[in-house]
């Protein structure tokens, strides 16, 4: 596994985090609150995104360059803070998703032999 | 302790978590909750806000300044948790930043500073030389006035007369004040202008134009209130009239280097009785290169100038013409002393280094621990070191601090030492060059200081596993040559200290020749104008002696033109009728001083052949001289009575010699006695111009002051009195500077040698608190407190032997540098070296004692249920 410049506590699902927020930026800037409602609305209610893990995610791949914020008045005419993926971005979207299909295949692949 | 960039950073934070409740919150009380309830849940859902908070600020990483800055608050919190370690510590480094930036500011302003003049390097003074006994020796009107004709490599050579005091009258009572005559492009020539009115034109120095004066800063402030309508107001200046045209400022300090300076200028003029003498040498010269010459081929001009002149001139013969850079005559040598002192004061810094560093380790190891747990919670070696050297900094910052303000109080001590005359004085101060040489010291200081330790710490990471306590303490060879290098920097600084007192205690023991108990000075100068030189011994220095011999408690009284063991006098060549005339450097050389009847008896110099000057030897009475013995010794065959030959000195007139008194020592205590001329005071005035007055009492003279001036002042109250000194004073004062030397060296020896028994004393106290152990056993064991005492004290004393053994070794090298400032004493003198070999010893053995007496106490059950 690559290791990334930042010490993932519990890798796994601080990696999946990163590429589900990732995703959810894909159609457009979007604030903390709204990145954890698209996932959750998106995942049917399955995924609940901790506000705890939201937030330090978010930074960290603001440090990483993978995302830029800038403050923006929201819908309802608040300010809020709108993060969108930059292109260095995307390119990490694209190798995460690479990735966890291949994951996702190997593990189904190993759950349901008999499909195989 | 938060940066502007991170509070930024924390503010967006705030706002962003806030903004998401708001959001939270709307869709709550969209989907029907109260606007209460709608907060809540949203509260809720969101969880800990401050530990979000947190989490999401350490993503953000630390940035260096802000890891510094922790790095700062946390060697804060050291240093307020062991007050007693950082006092001591602070106080130390305080010692030694404090006398090094001391002696640096007086260096930096002595040696290093360029002259506040304008191309100061281009500056040269010129000298008349006389092989071997005057290497540079003033110039002579004529001389001067050939030499500005010829000289190609000068663009202006001018000529001053070096200060002299007169009395300036203006409305008030009478002043006296240095005075320095100056030809008029004598500004010109320095670069300089006044700073109200002007300097002298071109031409005003002439005899027929009418006298001028230029005032000093200080005296325009203090004698005129800094009124600019001094301009054009008239002042007199020896009851003559002047007029004064400027002011000059402070920073224009002339004679270059004096540390007499001059606080009112008038204009050097051609003495009618002197113009035209090419034998008498008064005038002090400067000259400034011309654009493109070098010193060398100014100087070959020079010599090629003086070499015409003496074929010319027969007075001539033998005599050279010199030009010394400006800055190295202004330095003079004080340059070895000041670098002796600079290598002293280095050597104290590094004891106090050595010492901080030795008080750092001892906490190191007790800090292992912390060490651990920090490199175990992920730190970096890289982390930890610096967080040593940032609290290594942190120590000395307070240090430099104080340090500053000690070397600021000890170069204001320096400079008001009496009797000193070290150059430039008035010009010891502070500057960007010192703060940036403390700042380096510091920075410097730290990081050795600060090393050991660190490193020390650093080990704690490969001796993870504790090895198990064993009984015997581990050696600590680092703390032991720590304490070999304290002993042996304190020795060579001892050494020299040493040899300076030794020196300066010989001195102090030569016989000067003279009785100085009991005997009071003073210095007047009367001005010509008011008594001419033929009647004024009648009319004020008689009257003078006549009243100070009727005052109560007075024995005797007298004149002369210059104290005794003076650097400065006047000197001149002689010839003995009836024997050809010697001329150039085989004519015969005297100091000549003119004194009055009385002199001879107050200073208790004996008479050996002939008879003193008395009351008989008149103006018009035949001429007479005396004589001492060095004369008589160098000059006369051993069975030729000088008593009754005419000697022709300093009057073109013979004088007969009527007597010959004991040598004294005329130009300091280490030069051997000079031949010497003496003048009746009634038949020469004073030429010379001022004169002292000597007395001696039957109570301490101090009491007599008042009386003395009372006595001159009945006779003419329009004389100014100086220098009132008691002739032991006057001795004392001209072994200041090396008085001086050997004082400083002895504060920083002592300094250095408190530092070195206090490092000598923790790390032993140190060691035996690691040997509790063992030493508990070893009682145990059957052995005596005895047995004990000798064991730790002969543990102490092994570094100790060794550090007094390097420190020969590096005194044998470092004393040759005091070669020049010593007297009487080689610089590896074995008395000085074994007795400061033995002060060290002893000083560490009691250092040692305490410790030692602590472990022998020791109660060996408890040491053991110690373990």
């Amino acid at each position: 596994m690559p290791r990334e410049p930042y010490q993932n506590r519990i890798e796994l699902i601080q990696g999946t985090l990163d590429m589900l927020i990732l995703q959810s930026l894909r159609q457009g800037p979007h604030h903390g609150y709204g990145v954890a409602q698209s996932i959750r609305s998106g995942s049917s209610d399955v995924l609940q995104v901790e506000t705890g893990s939201l937030y330090p995610a978010l930074h960290r791949l603001e440090k990483q360059g993978w995302v830029k914020s800038e403050w923006k008045q929201s819908e309802n005419h608040q300010r809020a803070k709108y993060y969108s993926l930059t292109a260095s971005g995307r390119k990490r979207l694209a190798a995460e998703q690479n990735r966890w299909n291949q994951m996702s295949a190997a593990i189904a692949s190993l759950m349901n032999p008999e499909e195989a | 302790m938060r940066f502007p960039l991170g509070r930024k950073r924390d503010k967006d934070l705030d706002e962003e978590i806030r903004s998401h409740l708001d959001m939270s919150a709307r869709d709550q009380a969209e989907r029907g909750a109260s606007p209460e309830d709608a907060q809540l849940n949203a509260r809720r859902e969101l969880g800990n806000q401050l530990l979000i908070k947190e989490v999401t600020r350490e993503t953000w990483g630390w940035g260096p300044l802000e890891r510094l800055a922790q790095d700062f608050k946390y060697a804060l919190r050291q240093m307020r948790r062991n007050p007693g370690f950082t006092a001591l510590a602070v106080l130390t480094l305080t010692l030694g930043l404090g006398a090094t930036t001391a002696i640096f500011t007086v260096v930096q302003s002595v040696l290093l500073r360029p002259l506040a003049f304008r191309d100061p390097e281009r500056l040269v003074r010129v000298y008349e030389s006389l092989l071997p006994q005057y290497a540079t020796g003033s110039v002579s009107y004529p001389n001067l006035q050939d030499l500005r004709a010829q000289a190609r490599s000068f663009s202006l050579i001018q000529a001053y007369n070096p200060v002299g005091n007169a009395s300036l009258q203006t409305t008030g009572e009478a002043e006296r004040v240095a005075v320095a005559q100056v030809e008029a492009r004598m500004f010109e020539l320095l670069g300089a202008s006044a700073m109200l009115g002007r300097t002298f034109q071109p031409g005003e120095d002439r005899p027929e134009a009418a006298q001028e004066a230029i005032l000093g800063e200080s005296l325009w402030r203090r004698r005129f209130g800094a009124d600019p309508s001094v301009l054009g107001r008239p002042i007199t200046l020896n009851e003559q009239p002047y007029t004064v045209i400027g002011v000059m400022p402070e920073s224009f300090r002339f004679p270059p280097g004096s540390a007499t300076l001059a606080e009112l200028w008038t204009t050097l003029r051609p003495i009618p009785r002197l113009a035209s003498q090419r034998r008498i040498h008064y005038l002090a010269v400067l000259g400034r290169l011309a654009p493109g010459v070098e010193l060398a081929s100014a100087r070959r001009e020079l010599e090629g100038i003086a070499g015409q002149l003496a074929k010319r001139y027969s007075e001539q013969e033998g005599r050279n013409m010199v030009a010394l850079p400006l800055n190295e005559v202004v330095v003079g040598n004080v340059r070895p002393a000041l670098l002796m002192l600079m290598g002293a004061v280095a050597l104290v810094l590094l004891i106090a280094c050595v010492n901080v560093s030795n008080l750092l380790l001892a906490r190191s190891l007790a800090r292992r621990k912390e060490v651990l747990t920090r490199i175990a919670l992920g730190a970096s070696r890289l982390r930890i070191l610096r967080q040593f050297l940032v609290e290594s900094l942190m120590l000395a910052i307070p240090g430099a601090g104080l340090g500053l303000l000690l070397s600021m109080w000890g170069v204001a001590e320096l400079r008001s030492m009496q009797g000193l005359r070290m150059p430039r004085s008035a010009e010891w101060h502070a500057d960007g060059v010192v703060f940036g040489f403390l700042a380096a010291a510091s920075i410097l200081t730290s990081a050795m200081f600060g090393l050991a330790p660190a490193l020390s710490a650093l080990r704690a990471q490969r001796l993870q596993s504790e090895p198990g306590r064993g009984v015997v303490g581990r050696r600590q060879p680092l703390k032991a040559a720590l304490v070999a290098i304290e002993v042996a920097l304190a020795l060579i600084l001892l050494a020299g200290a040493g040899l300076l007192m030794k020196s300066f205690l010989l001195q102090r023991s030569i016989d000067s020749g003279i009785r100085a108990e009991n005997v009071l000075t003073l210095q007047v100068s009367v001005p010509n104008a008011s008594y001419p030189n033929d009647t004024v011994a009648q009319r004020f220095y008689a009257p003078v002696l006549e009243r100070v011999g009727a005052l109560p408690g007075v024995r005797e009284a007298g004149w002369i033109s210059a104290l005794p063991l003076q650097t400065w006098g006047i000197n001149g060549d002689f010839t003995i009728q009836g024997r050809p005339p010697l001329r150039g450097k085989d004519a015969p050389m005297a100091e000549e001083r003119i004194v009055s009847p009385g002199y001879f008896q107050a200073l208790g110099i004996p008479v050996l052949r002939g008879r003193a000057f008395d009351s008989s030897d008149t103006h018009d009475a035949p001429l007479v001289l005396m004589m001492n013995q060095a004369l008589a010794d160098r000059y006369f065959e051993k069975g030729d009575d000088p008593i009754g030959h005419q000697l022709l000195a300093f009057r073109p007139e013979a004088a007969t010699i009527v007597g010959i008194v004991a040598n004294t020592r005329q130009t300091g205590l280490r030069e051997p006695s000079q031949p010497e001329i003496y003048l009746p005071l009634a038949q020469y005035g004073n030429q010379f111009g001022q004169m002292s007055l000597v007395v001696s009492t039957q109570l301490p003279p101090e009491n007599l002051t008042s009386a003395v001036r009372g006595a001159i002042v009945s006779v003419d109250r329009g004389i100014p009195v100086s220098n009132v000194k008691t002739m032991e004073r006057v001795i004392a004062d001209s072994l200041a500077d090396r008085s001086l030397y050997a004082v400083l060296l002895g504060i920083f020896a002592g300094v250095a040698l408190i530092l070195a028994s206090a490092g000598i004393y923790g790390v032993l106290s140190f060691l035996v608190s690691q040997r509790t152990q063992e030493i508990g056993v070893r009682m145990a064991l059957g052995a005596t407190t005895g047995t004990i005492l000798k064991s730790v004290v002969a543990d102490s004393l092994r570094p100790v032997l060794v550090g007094i053994a390097l420190g020969f070794a590096g005194a044998l090298a470092a004393t040759r540098a005091l070669k020049t400032l010593l007297y009487g004493v080689a610089a590896n003198d074995m008395f000085t070296f074994v007795a400061v070999g033995l002060a060290m010893l002893v000083v560490a053995l009691a250092a040692s004692w305490l410790p030692a007496r602590r472990a022998a106490l020791v109660d060996p059950a408890s040491a053991l249920r110690n373990e």
